[in-house]
């Protein structure tokens, strides 16, 4: 399966009785005085927890909703909470927006301890639930609907929570060789010219890195660090970026069936925290059809897309600022 | 279309039920299904959002394997064919239902104008306020002596009293709150998350201000 397919929202439809839900937990705050954009707010995050709910039913992925703060009445209060509980694995985020609203904002309140966070659009009258996809890691109060990753993206990466890492990590001798291995084709993707990132970048921006996500608590067998391979390396588009230089950052990470997810990030180099606005990020297929982009913004830190490729797929990625380009060639 | 979808199932279906590769398929298959537009509608029938809601969960639950009904056959009708029979049957359930008990009170409601308005804007007014709020302040004051002693390592300005009067509503913004301490707001935050969240919690719970 190629998952190369645009990027494609799913549409949850919210029922009377979660709209009923929704108004008595939002009558809930008015009871308690609390001034309207409260009430309005706990009425919007119910209805974003509720929407992924039956999704993740739909996908038979067990939740419990009840063991959620925002299904505590004394959390809605106390937080800007719409949390959804997986048990175990811990609390998946779902960020309501309105339709058209360009970001998902996102409070302190629920920068912690999350597994992610789902942005999830209510139309107008709160009939349909859009939901537009997932970021495994938040900074900040503001996530651009366009920083988004597919729906696909969330899949996997709750799979991987449940099973930390298909590898038998109990057994040492089969990991060392996995690990090996990942090695390998990492060494079979990048070819020469690419550099760690540590040397690539200052110590901060690296912290943007941690797309996948490290279970904090300890489980029975910890996974390694990362099966992940990270490297960069810098782009020169010529004397448009003379002043600007910037990397082509990509996480690889192999999976035991031969396919990858790869992560692509420009990140800006030496003295600038910022991405010269209007930088395109395009993966194109081994024929240049443009299958994803996305483009920086005025004062985007960094921008990323993310894929799963299969076993022998090849892509190229693209990178664009006004008549200059560079493109790098990629075989799984 | 059809045959695209066809070899989607196909392929989805060769994964067993609750793996990613299932998973990856009914996300794909639902996607590419809302995108065609060839769902009934339902236009008018109350509620059809609940019997929308219903087909989908049908979809996942049969799609491969007879779960909850009969498992698709796709010898016998398209997807789209097969989810539209059971989706008709959820939109009758829906009209009939209706016509019985008449909940029609849950209805997105409409202007003179004839446009739907937000629900939010349409939020009740409170009913018999309940000093709740006035009661948590007076609780924070009465404490406040405990509560001072419980701050941010090496400020002792930053501590629990000063920061629940200021976070509960009408709470002062986070980033106002970093600036005038001039911390990062993830330390604010987390603090307030860790030590008085739980704390504030526990009075209300202790007062039964939500209980049914």
């Amino acid at each position: 399966m190629t998952h190369f397919t645009p990027q494609q929202s799913i549409a949850i439809p919210v029922s009377a009785t979660d709209r009923q839900t929704a108004e008595q937990f939002a009558q809930q705050q008015l009871t308690a005085q609390m001034p309207a954009p409260k009430a309005q707010q706990v009425y919007l995050n119910t209805l974003a927890v509720l929407s992924v709910n039956h999704y993740l039913s739909m996908l038979s992925i067990s939740t419990q909703l009840e063991a959620s703060d925002s299904w505590n009445p004394a959390d809605r209060l106390l937080a800007d909470v719409a949390d959804l509980s997986l048990g175990e694995l811990g609390r998946l985020e779902c960020r309501p927006l309105r339709s058209g609203e360009p970001n998902c904002q996102v409070p302190p309140d629920v920068w912690g301890d999350r597994i992610g966070y789902i942005a999830v659009e209510l139309d107008q009258t709160c009939q349909e639930a859009r939901l537009l996809g997932f970021i495994p890691t938040v900074t900040q109060a503001t996530v651009a609907v366009s920083q988004l990753q597919p729906l696909e993206a969330l899949l996997d990466h709750l799979h991987h929570l449940r099973h930390p890492d298909a590898v038998a990590t109990t057994d040492s001798a089969k990991l060392s060789d996995f690990m090996e291995l990942v090695q390998q084709r990492a060494a079979n993707f990048f070819g020469t010219g690419w550099q760690r990132v540590e040397e690539l970048l200052a110590p901060p921006q690296q912290m943007t890195l941690s797309f996948r996500h490290q279970p904090e608590r300890s489980s029975i067998s910890p996974p390694p660090a990362s099966l992940g391979v990270c490297r960069g390396k810098l782009i020169d588009l010529g004397i448009q970026l003379a002043e600007q230089a910037v990397a082509l950052v990509i996480e690889f990470v192999p999976r035991p069936d031969g396919s990858a997810r790869v992560l692509l990030q420009i990140h800006p180099l030496a003295g600038s925290n910022v991405l010269p606005p209007d930088l395109q990020l395009q993966v194109l297929s081994e024929f240049g059809a443009v299958l994803r982009q996305v483009q920086s913004r005025t004062v985007d830190n960094y921008i990323q897309l993310e894929l799963v490729a299969e076993a022998g797929e090849r892509f190229n990625v693209r990178v664009v600022l006004g008549q200059a380009e560079i493109t790098e060639q990629f075989v799984v | 279309m059809d045959e695209h979808l066809d070899r989607l199932i196909v392929e989805t279906c060769c994964h067993p039920p609750g793996s990613l590769e299932r998973q990856w398929g009914l996300n794909r298959l639902i996607g590419q299904i809302q995108k065609s537009g060839k769902l009934l509608r339902g236009d008018g029938v109350p509620d059809r959002e609940d019997a929308l809601q219903q087909t989908w969960l049908y979809f996942c639950r049969n799609l491969c394997e007879a779960t909850t009904g009969k498992a698709y056959d796709r010898t016998r009708a398209s997807v789209i064919t097969w989810l539209n029979a059971y989706l008709e049957r959820r939109l009758q359930d829906s009209r009939s239902h209706t016509i019985a008990k008449r909940k029609l009170t849950v209805e997105p409601s409409l202007s003179s104008t004839g446009e739907y308005l937000d629900p939010l804007e349409q939020l009740p007014a409170p009913t018999q306020p309940l000093p709740v709020l006035e009661e948590i302040c007076a609780w924070v004051e009465q404490e406040r002596h405990i509560l001072r002693r419980i701050h941010v390592r090496d400020r002792p300005d930053i501590n629990c009293y000063s920061l629940m009067l200021r976070r509960l509503p009408p709470e002062t913004p986070w980033e106002d709150l970093a600036t005038e301490f001039s911390v990062a707001i993830a330390t604010l935050s987390n603090f307030y998350q860790r030590e008085c969240r739980p704390r504030l919690k526990a009075f209300i719970l202790s007062q039964g201000y939500f209980d049914p």
